[in-house]
């Protein structure tokens, strides 16, 4: 380790510093009003869907609750929008998702969505998809207990244990810098199991009542311009 | 030369090893604990040492403090071009050495650009530690930037467009479209 940090200040230590431009402001205003978009793709043959809710803001209880749910909904063969959407209903075969698509719930500083997104058949109608979404949003509230929140925080910490170990170990550099980066703490990485356990019911359904209303969401559609080509079906 | 001086210098150097120590071990299993050892150089750079004895490697991770969504107005696409520009060479390693320098001992390399950073690293047997950080704190220092670079990584950067998203079904989607859609902000909502 003393050898390492020695060859750190001999070859970085002489780099001078510059002054750091001031950070933008990317803070977005609470959403009002649910969203709705359709994009033609003209290469797709079935329509999909994805749907955003915006995440509480980063490291408040209400974002390590947001953690949880996005396991409780989302993540594994489990996770409710999976039993709903695939299982029960077969709409589709699988529900993508979660909390950063261009990384995870912890390496990003600033706004950000949880996500989920499906592909399905022609013969379903986004009605329905959205039906049962909100079935299981709608019926989430009433069924959120300490079972359930411990439950999420065991697929929690084996997700995070996967993070950290992928890419030959490369997960935990990038906790340990991102943290470094936007938090100046990188021991904050072995706090974050704590903060999960904080989490209680009664955080769960506020972050519910606030994050997942559905004046907070914003639902895309893909229109499938090849849906009716014969090559292609 | 400027704008690229402004990117620099606000990083997080990794350096992380494997296993957990001694003391880790005898915690309780459920315990959740890396070694952390964190500190700053001179010129405000932030280093993290965390070490693991579990297999000979080392990695080295530098995070750069710029992602595409905190750029400024006008330099939209610098960090994913600068990301490019990083592999193309030094005044000391030519085009494609600092890849062969990690291919050829054995490891393996990467950089991306996120929202809110763009990182670069390398995982080599731990004896090239030495050698790694010299290489990446010369592409700190200084880029090869000529014309003829510059002029392939732009083409380069335009077709990776083309074939992983304009070229795909599904491209894009929703990874790319939504926060498009979803934010309000020109920051989070311009198209990347």
């Amino acid at each position: 380790m003393a050898e390492a940090k020695a060859w750190i200040e001999k070859y970085f230590g002489g780099i001078p510093s510059v002054k750091i431009p001031a950070k933008p402001d990317v803070s977005e205003p609470r959403q009002e009003k649910e969203k709705e978009f359709t994009k033609n793709d003209s290469l797709a043959n079935k329509p999909a869907l994805a749907v955003a809710y915006h995440m509480p803001t980063r490291n408040t209880p209400e974002y390590y609750a947001m953690g949880l749910l996005d396991q409780i909904l989302i993540q594994g063969d489990n996770a409710l929008l999976q039993k709903k959407l695939v299982d029960e209903k077969g709409y589709t075969s699988y529900v993508s998702g979660g909390i950063n698509y261009l990384g995870n719930m912890f390496n990003y500083n600033g706004p950000m969505q949880i996500m989920f997104d499906v592909t399905y058949d022609n013969e379903t109608s986004k009605k329905q998809l959205m039906d049962a979404v909100d079935e299981v949003i709608d019926g989430l509230s009433a069924k959120v207990n300490q079972e359930m929140i411990d439950n999420a925080i065991i697929k929690m910490r084996s997700q995070l244990y996967d993070e950290l170990g992928g890419s030959f170990g490369f997960g935990r550099a990038d906790l340990l810098c991102s943290f470094a980066l936007f938090d100046d703490n990188p021991a904050r990485i072995n706090t974050l199991e704590d903060e999960f356990k904080k989490v209680t019911p009664e955080i769960v359904k506020k972050t519910i009542s606030e994050y997942l209303r559905k004046t907070n969401r914003t639902i895309l559609v893909v229109n499938p311009l090849l849906a009716n080509n014969e090559k292609t079906n | 030369m400027k704008n690229k001086l402004l990117l620099l210098l606000f990083l997080a150097t990794g350096i992380v090893g494997f296993a957990q120590n001694d003391n880790a071990q005898k915690k309780k299993a459920s315990e959740f604990n890396i070694p952390v050892e964190y500190y700053k150089l001179n010129n405000g750079l932030k280093v993290i040492l965390s070490q693991d004895k579990s297999s000979p490697t080392v990695i080295v991770a530098a995070y750069y403090n710029i992602g595409f969504r905190i750029e400024p107005k006008d330099r939209t696409g610098f960090a994913h071009l600068f990301e490019h520009m990083m592999f193309q060479g030094s005044k000391n390693l030519g085009k494609m050495e600092f890849i062969k320098l990690v291919q050829e001992n054995g490891g393996v390399l990467n950089g991306s650009t996120r929202f809110d950073f763009t990182n670069y690293f390398e995982i080599v047997p731990s004896n090239k530690l030495e050698t790694m950080l010299w290489a990446e704190a010369d592409r700190m220092k200084g880029l090869d930037i000529t014309q003829d670079n510059l002029t392939n990584q732009q083409g380069v950067v335009k077709n990776e467009v083309k074939v992983n998203v304009l070229n795909q079904p599904y491209g894009g989607f929703p990874w790319l479209d939504m926060p498009q859609y979803a934010n309000t902000n020109w920051y989070n909502a311009h198209n990347f």
